[in-house]
């Protein structure tokens, strides 16, 4: 599990000539995922990286991107963040984000919510959805001590 | 534990200036420039738009109703941006909004007659649904005050008619309003 604002500013280094080519300095962030990182001009998908969890971000050749949707945004952290019925929630505070890009939690000034719910983040504004994408099954019921 | 939405009421000033974003990009794509209100539906039937930019320009693009996913305290969402419509493809009533159709300025009175003030403003439930519900009224027997929309109130371009019963249901801010079109839901189930 890493944070974004620890992701950020990490060094990227390419695996095919060991060259360091910048550091992340914007994240694409789709569905709940990240999709792709910046790093001064170049744009990394996230299939192409071997994890999100090091100390540095290593990304292995990939073809060209094609897909406009997946150009990551920079300033995620602060951004506002919208719910789909055009509430405004707060300011991004952070994430957590395992291994494989997938966003764990999203949290903000009075609370958090699941990653699932972080829909996209755009040049305006980070869109949650409205309602949890699933609800947590609920707790067990306490077992009854045993008698004594 | 998921709590129920409850749409917001919102005056139509205030929906004025909202950012129009695109819920499958993150990004503002327009701003509301005004609402169109059709008197002869009594409904709300789209939005009028600015550009983003820094030359905020008006755009010749139009927001139909049916494009809205939701109307919000803090913006305007819309599923994509295929929601704004060229005036060529938008619904008539929003592509020919008539300015001399503007019902602000309209004389408000009661069915007997007592002139209750001027129609400054429309006040809108946001939400997926979005729909006038009330009007705001100024300067007249009852001061500044909101009014909810009945089913048997009668407005045309110049004046908005309002039953006599309607006048003791005037009230000061937006939860007083609320509560009113609560009441007149009540009687109507």
């Amino acid at each position: 599990m890493i944070r974004l604002s620890a992701l950020i500013g990490q060094p990227v280094v390419s695996l095919r000539d060991a060259e360091q080519v910048g550091h992340v300095d914007a994240v694409g962030l789709r569905a709940g995922r990240i999709v792709s990182i910046g790093a001064g001009r170049l744009v990394v998908p996230a299939e192409a990286i071997r994890t999100f969890e090091g100390d540095a971000v290593t990304f292995d050749p990939f073809p060209a991107l094609e897909d406009h949707t997946s150009r990551p945004v920079a300033d995620v952290i602060g951004r506002r963040v919208l719910d789909r019925h055009g509430d405004e929630l707060g300011p991004l505070v952070d994430l957590d984000i395992d291994g494989d890009g997938t966003i764990v939690l999203v949290e903000l000034p009075d609370r958090t919510m699941p990653g699932a719910r972080l829909h996209v983040v755009g040049t305006y504004a980070a869109v949650v959805d409205s309602e949890p994408a699933e609800l947590p099954p609920p707790a067990p019921p306490p077992s009854a001590p045993a008698p004594s | 534990m998921s709590t129920r939405y409850v749409p917001p009421l919102v005056l139509g000033h205030d929906v004025v200036g909202l950012p129009v974003v695109d819920a499958s990009s993150g990004n503002d794509v327009a701003e509301v420039r005004d609402v169109v209100f059709d008197p002869t539906r009594g409904g709300l039937v789209g939005f009028t738009l600015t550009k983003r930019s820094f030359w905020r320009g008006r755009m010749k693009q139009l927001l139909p109703i049916e494009g809205v996913l939701s109307v919000g305290t803090h913006a305007v969402m819309v599923e994509d941006g295929s929601a704004l419509a060229d005036p060529a493809d938008a619904p008539a009533e929003v592509r020919r909004a008539d300015p001399s159709a503007d019902v602000l300025g309209n004389l408000v009175v009661t069915e007997s007659g007592r002139q209750l003030g001027e129609l400054v403003d429309v006040v809108i439930v946001g939400g997926s649904a979005p729909r006038v519900v009330g009007y705001r009224l100024s300067g007249g027997l009852v001061g500044d005050g909101l009014v909810p929309l009945h089913a048997h109130s009668g407005l045309s371009s110049s004046a908005l008619v309002v039953p006599d019963d309607l006048e003791p249901r005037v009230r000061s801010d937006l939860t007083g309003l609320a509560a009113e079109l609560a009441d007149l839901e009540r009687d109507r189930s």
